[in-house]
């Protein structure tokens, strides 16, 4: 049972506030994400978390345990660093057991306990190499070992694949997601990589400028972002925006892009959303619900636009979109036939879009 | 072409020509700077009486020790007879704590400042680099006073704990230099470890220092062995150092000058330098240009 409690945490360095009151709660088991574009905050915050960086205010507790000021060693806490952050004068057992070594655990005791993390790693046949002697894959490896040896309340990863290649990153990152289920310990883990929190979280905290602009399940970041910010950074790729009008009142009220006057507006009533007539709102649609063609009876918003150009992924289509003097992206199946300089109607179906209000750039309503 | 050829390499390479000129001009050159060493051996083992009659410098014609064996254990230096060794001893006695000490601090300087940040640590490099600059005159007159306060006057613990203490800024700064260049992260990942300060330093820190240890070694090492001004302004009679002992072995004349003597003399004052140059020479270069061990 390890519960990780943030609340209005703050740290300051001189007059800048890194972090901005930060209030996240991590379940039993649960691996939350820390997602944000670099100065966001979030490795300061894993930092703090660690006991490497002091805390200006606020409190973090470990189950009932306030630990806000425990030393870093005492917190029961293990990390992995981006930089493997391996000990280069020692061997691979030694760098695994070092922790052991400083509480004085007999020799013995701890080659077995690294043989049989290295056994869980695949990297037995390592354990009597320099780091030096190691590829990047089989350093991160034995990072890793290096806090699982450990059997810690709660694990730290900072950015732990972004120094790997992308068959390794994918490997890697499934021998972490695998060794969480397994182990289930409590586990933090910081990266700018989208994908990589969509794929490992429970639970994913977005943060932009010292604050958590959305906490919540990687579904509900994805269905429901709290924000343009959030929206643009969660999907690959981006959603696309335009800007729209609310117009008429009541169960009248439809929503009109600006610059569009002769597209027909999308009746808003099904929605529900709490809009006011010459409510500014930037309008959200994630590519893959653009529909291009028809798209039968379906309500939304249709327009004319211009294949630009197609990009195949394998998977599916990239297709970019002009859309007067706008730009969309949308993903469709591999099988779409489509090509780059013809006209076709495209829906964005009411359903699927996503309003914020344009000055505070927040979600409006659910 | 492989591609770590410099650009000096390449060009001589590719030209025939280009590579002949070279070997000349570097061979001119290393006869130029050869000649003085080549004059001081070839001095060194000829007879006084040789000397005498055919010049100082010139081919011997007998070659003998008998200039060697004086200069280290029978010439006069003021009252006493004894040769260089003593002093040669002293030269030893001072130099090896006293490098090997500053090295020491030097390194746990250097890793104070680098990975255990703390308030006006800059301030405090910017100190410990300004004594880079000091002249040695400068500190002449306060060093003396501090060692007679100390009780340390005219001693060979004396010198030892200034050389210790005017070499720490420039061993601070070649470990300082050489740690910053270590990741962070290794000490942050020690520390959640359970490691303290002193344990990270001597079992993760020193480990990976051989390099610029090696660079700080000969550089203090030839610094303090060459050392005149301390040596000759705090230490008389039988503390003196080799390279004060030298130069009143030479200016002890008796009748004619001994050019032999004076050339071994000078030869077994330098011969330490030399072979730690020799040994670790490579090292030295190696450390002087060694970056970041991350790999």
């Amino acid at each position: 049972m390890t519960r990780l409690s943030i609340s209005g945490l703050r740290k300051s360095f001189g007059v800048v506030d890194v972090l901005k009151s930060v209030d996240i709660e991590v379940e039993d088991n649960g691996f939350l994400v820390l997602l944000g574009p670099s100065g966001c905050g979030k490795s300061t915050l894993l930092n703090v978390i660690a006991g490497l960086e002091r805390a200006t205010a606020g409190s973090i507790r470990i189950d009932d345990r306030d630990i806000t000021d425990v030393e870093a060693k005492d917190r029961d806490i293990a990390m992995v660093f981006q930089s493997y952050a391996l000990y280069p004068s020692m061997s691979v057992a030694r760098n695994i057991t070092f922790s052991m070594e400083v509480r004085g655990v007999p020799r013995a005791e701890r080659r077995k306990a690294a043989e049989t993390v290295a056994a869980s790693l695949q990297i037995e046949h390592l354990l009597d190499r320099r780091p030096a002697q190691l590829s990047g894959g089989q350093r991160q490896r034995v990072a890793i070992g290096r806090a699982l040896v450990r059997s810690p309340k709660i694990f730290l990863f900072d950015e732990p694949l972004s120094n790997l290649d992308t068959q390794l990153r994918l490997e890697t990152r499934a021998l972490i997601k695998r060794l969480h289920q397994r182990v289930g310990a409590t586990s933090v883990y910081v990266t700018h990589d989208q994908s990589e929190a969509m794929t490992l979280a429970t639970r994913i905290a977005v943060m932009a400028k010292g604050e958590v602009a959305q906490f919540g399940t990687p579904a509900e970041i994805y269905a429901r972002p709290a924000s343009v910010f959030v929206a643009r950074f969660v999907g690959s790729p981006p959603m696309n925006f335009l800007a729209g009008t609310i117009v008429g009142e009541g169960a009248g009220r439809t929503l009109q892009l600006d610059g569009f006057a002769d597209i027909a507006p999308v009746a808003l009533e099904a929605t529900g959303l709490p809009v006011s007539p010459g409510h500014a709102v930037t309008v959200g649609i994630r590519p893959d619900r653009i529909v291009i063609g028809e798209g039968a009876s379906r309500d939304g918003l249709r327009l004319l636009a211009t294949i630009d150009l197609v990009e195949e992924t394998g998977t599916d289509v990239l297709v970019y979109l002009k859309v007067g003097g706008l730009e969309l992206i949308a993903r469709q199946p591999p099988e779409a036939r489509l090509t780059p300089g013809t006209s076709v109607p495209i829906l964005l179906p009411v359903k699927d879009l996503h309003l914020f209000d344009r000055e505070t750039e927040l979600r409006i309503g659910f | 072409m492989p591609a770590d050829l410099n650009p000096s390499e390449m060009v001589a390479a590719r030209r025939p020509a280009t590579r002949a000129m070279l070997y000349v001009v570097l061979g001119i050159l290393g006869l130029f700077f050869l000649a003085p060493l080549a004059v001081m051996v070839l001095t060194s083992l000829r007879p006084i009486e040789e000397i005498r009659s055919a010049g100082i410098i010139g081919i011997p014609q007998t070659l003998t020790l008998d200039a060697w064996r004086a200069a280290w254990s029978q010439a006069c230096i003021a009252a006493v007879c004894e040769g260089l060794q003593p002093y040669f001893r002293n030269s030893l006695v001072i130099a090896i704590p006293a490098t090997l000490l500053s090295t020491l601090l030097g390194a746990i300087n250097g890793y104070a400042l680098t990975k255990f940040r703390f308030p006006g640590a800059d301030a405090i490099m910017v100190l410990i680099i300004l004594g880079c600059f000091l002249p040695l005159q400068a500190v002449l007159i306060p060093a003396a006073q501090t060692l007679s306060a100390l009780g340390l006057a005219n001693s060979i613990y004396g010198l030892i704990l200034i050389y210790t203490v005017y070499g720490l800024p420039f061993t601070t700064l070649f470990f300082r230099n050489y740690y910053v260049g270590v990741p962070s992260e290794i000490v942050r990942a020690a520390h959640m470890d359970g490691a303290g300060f002193w344990r990270i330093f001597f079992q993760i820190m020193v480990p990976i220092s051989w390099p610029i240890a090696m660079v700080s070694v000969v550089f203090q090492f030839t610094g303090i062995w060459n050392e005149f001004l301390f040596g000759v302004s705090f230490t008389t009679g039988a503390s003196q150092t080799v390279t004060v002992a030298l130069n009143n072995l030479v200016n002890t004349t008796f009748g004619v000058k001994q050019y032999n003597l004076d050339m071994a003399a000078s030869l077994i004052a330098a011969l330490p330098v030399l072979i730690v140059y020799l040994f670790v020479g490579r090292f030295f270069v190696r450390g002087l240009t060694a970056g970041s061990i991350k790999g």
